[in-house]
This record gives structure tokens, sequence and C-alpha cells, in this order.
């Protein structure tokens, strides 16, 4: 097949790129997750917020718990850093500003998954 | 391009001059529910790492939690949270090419605000139900 693209469009990176759709994909299989998993934060959280700390402390030892806890923020941060990144790229038009908002966005959803996580699995390997 | 809009011919019509419909609505409370709820989520992450650093460190922060305020952030956040999931799920239907027709369209956009807002209700009476 004769390909009629100039070598110039080629190396623009502007256009389709072919791998857009994988955000679309990943965003909706993470917000299935998200809703999956949603009744079940939901009852540890409202089970465990009448505790104070003890009952807090309780809910993220638990396996139940502590995975549907670890699911939910990373499913979820996934899921918003899409969604934000998605916001930025609609209105935001300054090429300069919009890739540090775009670096800025991942490096906060990943900063504080990490440290989420972390706190989970405190309490639930050191008991 | 990238220095920003600067064509001064008139743009197609924009939210100034458009009639408001419960779909506009529903799409736009989408959007900003969910910059909300992601900010919510970092105040989640947050919130464990005070839990993680022991019961000292969380005593400080266990008054403003019980306080009126925190009760009305969970009657704000579970709301917001229950309408992204519900028009959440609407977008999945979407997505598979059913629910277009504008008549059912706008009065589930109606039915999951009243949905959202019954939801933070009740969730909040449960709440405060278990607290006493």
């Amino acid at each position: 097949m004769t390909d009629h693209r100039t070598p110039l469009s080629k190396v623009r990176g502007t256009g389709a790129a072919r791998e857009g759709v994988h955000e679309f994909i990943t965003h909706r299989v993470s917000a299935i997750i998200l809703a999956l998993v949603f009744p079940v934060f939901l009852y540890g959280l409202m089970k465990a917020l009448p505790g104070g700390y003890d009952g807090l402390a309780l809910w993220v030892s638990s396996p139940i718990g502590a995975f549907a806890l670890l699911i939910f923020i990373t499913a979820g941060l996934y899921h918003g850093r899409i969604g934000i990144n998605e916001v930025v790229l609609d209105y935001i038009h300054s090429h300069g500003l919009r890739t540090v908002l775009l670096l800025l966005n991942t490096l906060v959803a990943f900063g504080f998954w990490l440290a989420g996580v972390l706190a989970i699995l405190k309490f639930w390997l050191g008991g | 391009m990238a220095t920003g809009w600067n064509d001064k011919r008139p743009l197609s019509p924009h939210l100034s001059i458009w009639k408001w419909h419960p779909t506009m609505l529903s799409s736009i409370l989408h959007r900003a529910s969910g910059i909300f709820l992601y900010f919510g989520l970092l105040k989640l992450c947050l919130f464990l790492g005070f839990l993680a650093a022991g019961p000292e460190a969380f005593k400080k922060f266990e008054p403003v939690l019980y306080s009126p305020l925190g009760f009305a952030v969970f009657f704000v956040v579970s709301g917001v949270l229950v309408f992204h999931l519900l028009n959440g799920v609407r977008h999945l239907i979407w997505d598979a090419g059913k629910g277009f027709d504008p008549k059912v369209a706008n009065v589930i956009s109606i039915l999951i605000i009243i949905a959202a807002f019954i939801s933070a209700l009740a969730l909040s009476a449960v709440l405060a139900g278990s607290m006493q």
C-alpha cells in the first residue's frame, strides 16, 4: 500500500497516534472496578467511622477493609488522573502550561497513591 | 496554536446563550463532581496517613472529623460520590449505544440528581444514628 503521509507529518506527533483508545478503555475499566468496590468501601467506612481511632484502625487492618481500600484508592486515583488529564487537555491551550499540569497531575496522583498504600500496608502487615 | 485562541470569527453557541436542559446540567455536574472527588481521594490518602501515624497524631485531627463541619463534609461528599457513580453507570450505558432518547435522558438526569440527594440524606441519617 502506498503511504501518502509526508515525513514531516510522521515525526510531528500530531494526529491519531493509535493509542488514544488506551485511556478511553482504561478509564471505563477503572470505572467498573470502582462501581463494584464502592458498596464494600462504603459499608466498611460507615461501620468504622463511629468507632473513632480504634474503629478505623480495625477496619484498615482487616483483610476485607484493607483490600477494599487498596482497590478503591488505586482504581480511584488511576481513574481520576485520566479524568483530570482530560479536563486539562480540554481547557488549557498553552502548550507549556498544559505539559506542566499533565506532569504535575501524574506526580500528585502517584505520590498520594503511594502514601495511601503505605499507610494501609502498615496497618495490614504491622497489625 | 501554542499561543491560545485569537481567531476573531464567531464561535458556535456557548454557555451564555445556550438554553439549559437537564442533560446539559448533569454533563457539567459529572465533570465538576469528578474534579471534586479527585481532591476528595487525595484527602482520603492523607487521612490514611494520619491514621497510620498513630493515635496521638489522629487525636489532633479527631475534633474536626467528628464536628458538625466533618458531618457536613460527609453529607456533601457522599451525595457527590453517589451522583458521579449513577451518572457514570449511565455513561457506560451510553457507551453501549443505548439511552439516547432526549426525553428519557432528561428525565433520568433529574432522577439521578434526586437519587444522589436522597442517598446523601439517608447515609448521613444512618451515620448520625450509629454515632449515638
